[in-house]
């Protein structure tokens, strides 16, 4: 926190020294839409769709789409970036163990992640019209699934929502357009790998939207995802 | 010397071509009672009586001050400790609220709002803060960097008289903020600049800093008629 904020000291002192810092055409918003296959695995979840061995599965599987946000400093071939990825998939008949209360049902989940990235626009090139990077970057995020239409015990209730805050990291290469200037707003198309564990979970209580109250919240060392994304977007200026 | 003859004999030309096209243009529109003429800052269509503003609506960009850049952020961060107790009354409910300030402060969390408020409402306000920086001169990266300083700001210090700062409101309100805000100053250009009445009033809701004082991109096109000195004057405004 106090990193941010002498960060954002900083950034006003450049100004000072260099008349308009954030004029400068190193900097690149890139915007786009994302495809993901996202698995989910937890000692807490039962995927009962894919009970086919009377035994019950700790992992599930979904499909989901999103957004794609970004902002860099480009250095010669080099770039650094803040990344950011908001996932939406939907979840089929799972069951949600709390102790002795469980939820039972389907609905969606929803991942907001956030982190660093360090990007190396490669000299190799598709027919001279579009560049090679790879990349790679920690991220922090927070994933919450929301039930719809559950069958509850104890003292969960069909309002009630979990999230898992973890951390990770993925990695990414992809394609961006070669055009003489960004405000030709030159695409990408990449294709990430990205896994997280969590470190803390929350069960929430969503019955006033605007007020969402934590109900509780505890550890949590026992829930991962991974996903693999497809991204694509381009550069807006 | 050749290319340089060339070039000559390219500008008399044209300079011919532009000539005469400003002559018929000037007859007709003398000749013609039912031709549109212009009156202060209006083109007037006689036989509609339509009255059309010549204002060309846009951005210039132009490089800020030191001064001008503290004095931004500070008028928009005074703002925000007006604004946010009057939309946000439970302000007032807070109970021991000087240590709930205190422990708010420095903290940063993965807030558990519903994606309205982080994916609607605060990319909103966000775009809304890089419009009124654009509206003020700052080119779309500038504004970026001051709506993100604003909006951090306010993140830290003020928000946190109910909740701890937020990491998705720390990144999503300047840039989601702006992508949304890129696409308002798109489409609020168009309509401004579409002559239609509507399209403009569209357009000044979505973009409320058009309306503002503070906006300098607003240029007065006003076109002369006259023979002797035809032409165009422009007018623009700049606040310092």
């Amino acid at each position: 926190m106090r990193a941010l904020i002498l960060l954002f000291i900083a950034i006003i002192y450049s100004g000072n020294v260099y008349s308009d810092v954030f004029s400068n055409d190193n900097f690149t918003l890139r915007a786009g839409f994302s495809f993901n296959l996202t698995e989910i695995r937890t000692d807490k979840f039962i995927d009962n769709h894919e009970i086919d061995d009377g035994e019950p599965e700790d992992e599930t599987k979904t499909f989901g789409f999103g957004l794609v946000t970004s902002i860099g400093y480009r250095l010669g071939n080099w770039e650094f970036a803040f990344a950011s990825d908001v996932l939406f998939g939907s979840i089929k008949d799972i069951t949600f163990i709390s102790g002795q209360d469980s939820i039972r049902g389907g609905g969606h989940f929803r991942l907001v992640s956030i982190g660093p990235q360090i990007k190396y626009f490669t000299p190799y090139s598709l027919f001279n019209r579009a560049n090679f990077y790879v990349g790679f970057g920690p991220s922090w995020s927070l994933q919450t699934f929301v039930f719809r239409d559950a069958t509850t015990t104890g003292t969960l209730s069909n309002k009630r929502r979990i999230s898992f805050e973890n951390y990770g990291g993925g990695l990414f290469m992809g394609l961006e357009e070669i055009l003489p200037s960004k405000s030709q707003h030159p695409m990408f198309l990449e294709v990430g790998y990205s896994y997280m564990h969590s470190y803390r979970v929350s069960i929430l209580d969503a019955e006033n939207t605007a007020d969402v109250v934590t109900l509780s919240q505890g550890d949590s060392n026992d829930f991962s995802a991974q996903y693999i994304i497809i991204r694509a977007g381009f550069t807006l200026f | 010397m050749t290319k340089f003859v060339l070039q000559l004999i390219l500008l008399f030309s044209l300079m011919q071509m532009n000539s005469s096209w400003a002559q018929t243009y000037t007859s007709e529109l003398q000749n013609d009672p039912n031709a549109p003429y212009l009156k202060d800052d209006s083109i007037i269509e006689p036989r509609t009586g339509k009255q059309t503003k010549i204002y060309q609506y846009g951005y210039n960009n132009r490089d800020h001050s030191l001064e001008e850049n503290v004095k931004n952020i500070a008028i928009v961060y005074g703002l925000t400790w007006v604004f946010y107790p009057l939309i946000q009354p439970k302000v007032f409910k807070v109970q021991d609220g000087v240590n709930q300030y205190k422990n708010n402060f420095g903290k940063l969390v993965f807030d558990k709002d519903e994606p309205v408020w982080n994916f609607f409402v605060h990319p909103i306000s966000g775009s809304q803060l890089f419009l009124l920086y654009r509206a003020e001169g700052y080119s779309r990266m500038s504004a970026l960097g001051m709506a993100t300083i604003s909006s951090t700001l306010f993140e830290v210090t003020v928000e946190i008289l109910t909740e701890p700062a937020s990491v998705q409101d720390l990144y999503m309100t300047p840039i989601l903020g702006t992508v949304l805000g890129l696409g308002i100053e798109t489409l609020s250009m168009s309509l401004l600049n579409s002559g239609s009445t509507f399209g403009k009033i569209v357009a000044h809701a979505i973009n409320p800093a058009t309306l503002l004082p503070l906006y300098e991109g607003r240029t007065l096109i006003i076109p002369k008629f006259d023979q002797e000195d035809k032409g165009a004057m422009m007018k623009l405004e700049f606040t310092y």
